[in-house]
C-alpha cells in the first residue's frame, strides 16, 4: 500500500521531531526525580504525560517494541503518582529507557521500524516490570490524589470502592461502549489496547486548562475540516490520518484533565476515524453527520471547561448511535485486523525532518514594532536635513546599502506574520454545507488561491465579513433548485471564494451565480428606511452602496441566519478598519461579486503627503482618485457658503479642514490650493490642501491612546525630518463633513 | 536658596520642583521619566484646549499638555526656559509644558501637609499636599489626577 507508506512517512517524520523535543524536555525532569525523591506532583504529571503520548503514537505507527517499553515505564510512573517511594536505581531504568528511545528514533528515521531494537526494549521492559511488581508488593498505594475539580469529593469515594486495575497490555476489553470512568478503552484497528487513565491524580492549574482549551480548539477544527472534506470526497488518506491524530491528542488531554465524558465521546469518534483511515468503513452521510454533531457537542463542552462543569448529558444517546454504526462494521473490522500488514520495513528512504517552531505572537509584535522604528530611524539618518546640499559620495553609497538591508529585513519581518488564508477559507466549507442543508439548497463552494498569504491580523479581521457574505449569498443570492432549473441554471448553486495578491493589496472575492442584486427592491427599501431621498436619481453603483447602510435588509423574512440587516455595514466597517474597501458588482439573474481589497501590509501606508495650514497630513493613496488645481469657473458656490467642484460632468463637495475641523492656518480659498478628490465607499469629495508635497511610504503609528479617538485621523507617522504627520481617515473626514452639513 | 539639612537627604521621597506663574509646584520623581527642552509640537485638532498636540520623542509619539491651560491660567508665550517634563502614569506617557524647572528636593513626610479643605472642586484635588522646602511651600501634584487617568470624561472637560 504505497499511499500507506507515504502517510506513515510523513507522520513518522513529525513523530520523530516531536519525540526528540519531548525527550529533551523530559530528561531533566526524570533526573530531578532521582535527586529529590519527593518531586512536585506537576513534574510527575508532565513526565507521565510525555511517556503516555509517546506510547500512543508509537503504537499507532506500529512501533510495537517502543510502545511496550513506554508502557512499562508508564506503569512505574503511575505508581509514583500514587505515592509510591522512588528508588534511585528505578529512576536509572527510566533514564535508560529515554536513551533507548533516542536510539530507536535514530533507527526509525532510517528504517521506519524498531524491529532491530526489539531485544533491547524487551530486556529493559522486563526490568521495569520487575520494578513495578516489587514496588507494588512493598508499598501500599494510597488512594490517588484527585483532580482539583468540584467533583473531587465524588471521585474520592468512587476510587475507594473501585478495584485498582493495573492494565494488562494486549487485553481486549469486553464492553466497548462502557462509559466507565476508569477509562478502559476498546480495541482499535491495530489490536492493541489503548488505556487511558480516566482521572488525573495531579492538580490541574488554570494555566494548563487554558492551554488545553486553545490547543483543543485547533484539534477540533482540524478534524471538522477533514470530515467535511470526506463528505465531498476531497479528503485524502493523509488528511484522515492527521484528523485521527488530532482526535487522539485531544482525547489524551481530556483524560489528563479528568474530563471523562469528553474523553469517552472522543474515543468513539476517534475509533470511527480509524475505520475511515483503514477503509473498514465508508464515510457515508450517517457517520460523517454523527461525527460533525459530536464535534459540536465537544466544542460546547469545551466552552464549559473553565467553569469546571464539562459533563455531556447527551452522551448515552450519542454512544448508542455509535453502537448502531459499529454493529455494521464489526464484521469487516475483524477481517482487516487479521490482514494488518507489518509496518513497511523498506519505507521511502531516510525521513527528512522539517524545521518549524512555535513563537509567541507577543514576540512577533515586538519584532514588527522594532522593525518599523528601525525604518523610521534609518530615514531620519539618511535623509537628515543636516546633510542637505552636501555631496557625500561614500556616505550615499553606505546609505544605499543600509537602505537595502533595512528593506530586506522589513520584508522578512512582514512575511513572518503572513499566514496562508486557507484556514479561513476552509472554515467556510462547513458553513456552506450546514446552510445549504438547512435551506434545502444545493450549494458548492469552490476555493481558489488558498495559499495566498495574508497578515495574521487580517485573517482574524476577515473571518466575520466572509461569514456574512457567504450567508447572504446562500440566503438571498442562490435560488432553490426548482427556481434554478426553471431559469435554465444548473440545479446546484456555486460560490467561488478567491484570494490573490494584486498590486500592494490582497483581493478576496466572494462570487455567486445566484439571482443578483435587484436595484428596484433595494431602492424601494432604502426609501422606506429613509436612507435614500425620494425623487432623486441614483446610479446603479449608488444603489448598491445602500446595502452597506446600517440596518438595511431587503429580506422579507428574518431567518436566524441573516435578515437582521446587521451584516453588511459590519463587513464594510471591518474592512475599512484595515484601511481596505469593499466593492460590489452584480447582474440580475446572473450573480453577484463582492471584492474585499485589503492593503498587504498594515503597518506601512502608501500616502500622499500634503500641507494644510502649518501642519503636514498624509492621505492614504488608496483613497485618492485624482488631484486638480481648480479654475474659478469650475467652482460653484452654494447659498450656505459651501462650494462644489465641477469635474467633467459631476459636482463634488469641497471639504475645507479649516472650517470642518478647525485646523489652524489652513487656507480657505479653493482657488489657491489644490483639490484632492477622495473617495470613501461610493461617496466622493474634494479635500482642499494648501500644498501637495509628494508621495511617501511611511510607517503608521497609532496616535497615543490618551487622546480620545479622533474619528477622522487614522494615526500618525514620523517624517524624515522628525516632524509628525497626521494620517487622515478619509471615511471619517467625509462622514463627519456630511454630518456637519446635515 | 532653601537650605537642606542632612536628614532631608536620607528620609522622604524626592520631588522635582517647577514653576508656573511664579508659583512653585512639585512632582514625585517616581513618575518623571525625563525633562526635555521645548521642541516642535504638532497640533492635533479636535482635542481639549489644554492638549497642545504631540511630539516626537526619539521615535515615540507622545501627547503634550500645557499645565497652565490645564489649570485655567492665562497662557504665556514659550521662552527659552520653558521645558517639557515627561511623566508616565499607568503606562500612559504625557509631556507637561511648564514655565521653568528647578531642583530635585527630598521632602520628608513630616514636612508635607494635606491640602486645605477650604478649596473644593475637581481642579483642586490635583494638589495632593503642601510640601515645605526651606522657607517655601510647594504644591505637590498628583500625577494621575493631573493627567486624568481613570477619568475618561476629564479629557473632554472644559478646563
Amino acid at each position: 500500500m504505497t499511499s500507506g507508506d507515504n502517510q506513515n512517512a510523513e507522520i513518522l517524520a513529525e513523530f520523530i521531531i516531536e519525540s526528540r523535543e519531548t525527550l529533551e524536555k523530559v530528561e531533566p525532569l526524570v533526573i530531578e526525580l532521582e535527586q529529590s525523591c519527593a518531586p512536585q506532583g506537576e513534574t510527575l504529571a508532565i513526565i507521565f504525560r510525555c511517556f503516555h503520548s509517546f506510547k500512543g503514537t508509537a503504537s499507532f505507527l506500529g512501533l510495537e517494541h517502543t510502545a511496550s517499553l513506554a508502557h512499562s515505564a508508564e506503569s512505574l510512573l503511575d505508581l509514583y503518582r500514587r505515592g509510591a517511594p522512588i528508588e534511585a536505581h528505578q529512576v536509572d531504568l527510566l533514564c535508560r529507557a529515554l536513551d533507548t528511545f533516542r536510539g530507536i528514533l535514530d533507527v526509525v528515521e532510517v528504517d521506519a521500524s524498531d524491529a532491530s531494537k526489539g531485544d533491547a526494549c524487551r530486556a529493559l521492559a522486563a526490568a521495569l516490570d520487575e520494578a513495578v511488581s516489587r514496588t507494588r508488593a512493598h508499598s501500599v498505594p494510597k488512594s490517588p490524589r484527585t483532580a482539583l475539580n468540584k467533583t473531587s469529593h465524588h471521585q474520592d469515594g468512587a476510587n475507594a470502592t473501585a478495584p485498582v486495575v493495573l492494565p494488562q497490555p494486549w487485553l481486549p476489553s469486553t464492553d466497548p461502549s462502557s462509559a466507565d470512568a476508569a477509562g478502559v478503552g476498546a480495541h482499535d484497528a491495530h489490536g492493541t489496547l489503548d488505556v487511558d487513565w480516566g482521572e488525573s491524580n495531579v492538580p490541574i492549574t488554570t494555566e494548563m486548562l487554558t492551554r488545553f482549551v486553545s490547543e483543543s480548539e485547533e484539534h477540533l477544527a482540524k478534524v471538522e475540516e477533514v470530515v467535511v472534506g470526506l463528505e465531498r470526497g476531497v479528503a485524502g488518506g493523509e488528511d484522515v490520518a492527521e484528523a485521527f491524530r488530532a482526535m487522539h491528542s485531544f482525547k489524551g488531554n481530556c483524560g489528563m484533565c479528568g474530563l471523562s465524558d469528553m474523553e469517552v465521546l472522543t474515543h468513539r469518534a476517534e475509533t470511527l476515524l480509524g475505520h475511515f483511515r483503514e477503509k473498514t468503513r465508508v464515510p457515508d452521510e450517517q457517520s460523517t453527520s454523527l461525527t460533525l454533531e459530536v464535534l459540536d457537542v465537544l466544542r460546547a463542552a469545551l466552552a464549559k471547561v473553565p467553569q469546571g462543569a464539562a459533563s455531556i448529558p447527551q452522551l448515552p444517546a450519542l454512544l448508542a448511535r455509535f453502537d448502531a454504526l459499529d454493529d455494521k462494521t464489526a464484521q469487516r473490522r475483524r477481517t482487516v485486523a487479521q490482514q494488518q500488514p507489518a509496518p513497511p520495513a523498506d519505507a521511502t528512504g531516510p525521513v527528512k525532518a522539517a524545521g518549524s517552531i512555535r513563537v509567541d505572537t507577543e514576540k512577533l509584535d515586538a519584532l514588527m514594532n522594532l522593525v518599523g522604528e528601525l525604518i523610521i530611524a534609518e530615514t531620519t539618518v539618511t535623509k537628515n536635513p543636516d546633510l542637505e546640499g552636501q555631496t557625500l559620495e561614500n556616505f550615499q553609497k553606505a546609505a544605499l546599502h543600509l537602505n537595502r538591508l533595512t528593506r530586506a529585513l522589513q520584508d522578512i519581518a512582514m512575511s513572518v506574520r503572513m499566514v496562508p488564508i486557507s484556514q479561513s477559507f476552509r472554515k467556510m466549507m462547513r458553513l456552506v454545507r450546514d446552510l445549504g442543508t438547512k435551506q434545502k439548497k444545493s450549494v458548492e463552494l469552490v476555493l481558489t488561491g488558498e495559499d495566498t498569504e495574508v497578515d495574521k491580523t487580517v485573517i482574524e479581521a476577515i473571518a466575520d465579513p466572509l461569514v456574512h457574505l457567504i450567508r447572504n449569498s446562500i440566503d438571498h443570492g442562490i435560488e432553490s433548485q426548482e427556481e434554478r432549473t426553471e431559469r435554465g441554471k444548473p440545479p446546484s448553486g456555486k460560490i467561488w471564494l478567491e484570494a490573490r495578491h494584486q498590486g500592494g493589496e490582497v483581493w478576496l472575492t466572494v462570487r455567486d451565480d445566484g439571482k443578483g442584486l435587484n436595484t428596484e427592491r433595494i431602492l424601494a427599501k432604502a426609501l422606506e428606511r429613509g436612507i435614500a431621498e425620494p425623487h432623486r436619481q441614483y446610479s446603479e453603483r449608488e444603489i448598491f452602496d445602500f446595502i452597506f447602510a446600517a440596518g438595511f435588509s431587503t429580506a422579507a423574512q428574518i431567518t436566524d441566519v441573516s435578515g437582521r440587516g446587521v451584516g453588511m455595514d459590519v463587513v464594510r466597517r471591518n474592512i475599512e478598519a484595515l484601511n481596505g474597501r469593499v466593492e460590489v458588482v452584480s447582474q440580475v439573474g446572473v450573480g453577484t461579486t463582492f471584492t474585499l481589497r485589503i492593503p498587504l501590509t498594515l503597518a506601512i501606508i502608501e500616502g500622499m503627503l500634503v500641507r494644510i495650514g502649518k501642519a503636514h497630513y498624509t492621505i492614504p493613496l488608496l483613497a485618492i482618485r485624482e488631484s486638480v488645481k481648480a479654475h474659478p469657473s469650475d467652482i460653484t458656490r452654494l447659498h450656505d457658503g459651501k462650494e462644489l467642484l465641477k469635474l467633467r460632468r459631476t459636482h463634488y463637495p469641497i471639504i475645507k479642514l479649516a472650517e470642518t475641523h478647525r485646523v489652524p492656518d489652513a487656507g480657505t480659498s479653493a482657488m489657491d490650493g489644490t483639490l484632492v478628490v477622495v473617495e470613501s465607499g461610493e461617496r466622493l469629495a474634494c479635500l482642499l490642501v494648501d500644498e501637495v508635497v509628494g508621495q511617501r511610504q511611511t510607517v503608521i503609528k497609532a496616535l497615543p491612546g490618551y487622546l480620545n479617538k479622533v474619528r477622522w485621523l487614522a494615526g500618525c507617522s514620523i517624517l524624515p525630518n522628525g516632524d509628525i504627520s497626521l494620517i487622515l481617515d478619509i471615511a471619517g473626514v467625509v462622514g463627519s463633513a456630511e454630518s456637519r452639513a446635515a | 536658596m532653601p537650605q537642606l539639612s542632612d536628614s532631608d537627604l536620607t528620609d522622604g521621597s524626592k520631588y522635582l520642583t517647577f514653576t508656573l506663574a511664579d508659583v512653585g509646584y512639585a512632582l514625585n520623581i517616581d513618575t518623571v521619566t525625563e525633562i526635555i527642552g521645548l521642541q516642535g509640537i504638532t497640533a492635533v485638532p479636535d482635542v481639549p484646549a489644554y492638549i497642545k498636540g504631540v511630539i516626537n520623542l526619539r521615535g515615540k509619539v507622545i501627547p503634550v499638555m500645557d499645565v497652565r491651560a490645564r489649570f485655567g491660567m492665562q497662557a504665556q508665550a514659550y521662552n527659552n526656559r520653558t521645558c517639557i517634563i515627561v511623566i508616565e502614569v499607568s503606562q500612559i506617557c504625557v509631556g507637561l509644558v511648564v514655565d521653568a524647572v528647578s531642583e530635585v528636593f527630598s521632602i520628608p513626610q513630616s514636612d508635607i501637609e494635606p491640602p486645605p479643605r477650604v478649596f473644593i472642586g475637581s481642579n483642586n484635588r490635583v494638589v495632593s499636599g503642601l510640601g515645605k522646602v526651606g522657607d517655601e511651600v510647594k504644591l505637590i501634584l498628583d500625577p494621575a489626577i493631573l493627567v486624568g487617568t481613570g477619568n475618561p470624561s476629564l479629557a473632554t472637560e472644559a478646563s
